[in-house]
């Protein structure tokens, strides 16, 4: 892969931004619900995948935004939100802990859902662009 | 809007989609000076997956190797138009691709000039 500082830079940033929102709205998910179940790094990856889904499709399907852009937002900023390491902790812990069935659930529940979450988020980006092209054509 | 007719030359422009001519992309710059010489017209297509010069692998399938996918700008015109252009565009392209090859222009005018029979 050519090195490109642009794309890096844009990279750097999307990922601070994200992974201090990820760090934000995490803990204030958790703190507000009284369960076992890690609720907040759940919505984090649903959240983060379903708008990774919507951007990748939005970036790579129209000329909304260029390659330093749909970096910045996908790879950076989503990557940043999202978080692999943190699930797999906590499910580690869940079973340590003997709480089988909510780590059992907790897995599902994230790999499953954070799957719907990129699908929903790339139709509605494709609706949009199919809405789009409606629109130019009507001129 | 007819003169298009007949034997022609396709020229086809590889470069990268991250590839930037004074500061802005290359595609947009090539389509801008195609343009302005009023070349007969130009279509950018962007692909999913290529490789080139350097044998790095391009593709819409890993999110980390999208970041300069392919793009194609095909442009149809006589072989002196296009031959005029050629020293430009060879100067604007960083790493690229050029070719060029005969066509028959069997249709070329505007969306309101349907033809009546």
């Amino acid at each position: 892969m050519k090195m490109d500082w642009r794309l890096i830079a844009a990279v750097a940033v999307g990922g601070a931004l994200g992974s201090v929102a990820r760090y934000l709205i995490g803990a204030l998910i958790q703190d507000r619900v009284a369960t076992a179940l890690p609720v907040g790094t759940l919505a984090i990856n649903i959240g983060g995948s379903l708008l990774l889904g919507f951007l990748v499709r939005l970036g790579l399907e129209t000329s909304a935004f260029g390659p330093e852009m749909r970096f910045f937002l996908t790879t950076g900023f989503c990557g940043g939100f999202t978080t692999f390491s943190t699930f797999s902790y906590e499910t580690f812990r869940l079973f340590e802990d003997g709480e089988y069935r909510t780590a059992g659930l907790y897995v599902i529940a994230s790999v499953v859902l954070a799957l719907l979450g990129c699908a929903i988020g790339m139709s509605v980006a494709g609706r949009l662009i199919s809405m789009g092209r409606t629109g130019l054509s009507a001129d | 809007m007819q003169g298009l007719k007949g034997q022609r030359v396709l020229m086809r422009i590889h470069v990268g989609e991250r590839e930037k001519y004074e500061g802005k992309p290359t595609y947009e710059q090539i389509v801008q000076l195609l343009r302005t010489r009023r070349l007969a017209g130009a279509t950018v297509f962007r692909g999913i997956m290529s490789f080139g010069a350097t044998a790095h692998v391009h593709t819409v399938k890993f999110l980390e190797l999208s970041g300069d996918l392919p793009i194609v700008i095909e442009c149809v015109d006589s072989a002196e138009k296009i031959d005029e252009i050629l020293p430009d565009l060879d100067s604007m392209i960083g790493g690229g691709l050029i070719t060029l090859e005969k066509v028959d222009v069997i249709v070329y005018r505007a969306g309101a000039e349907r033809s009546s029979g």
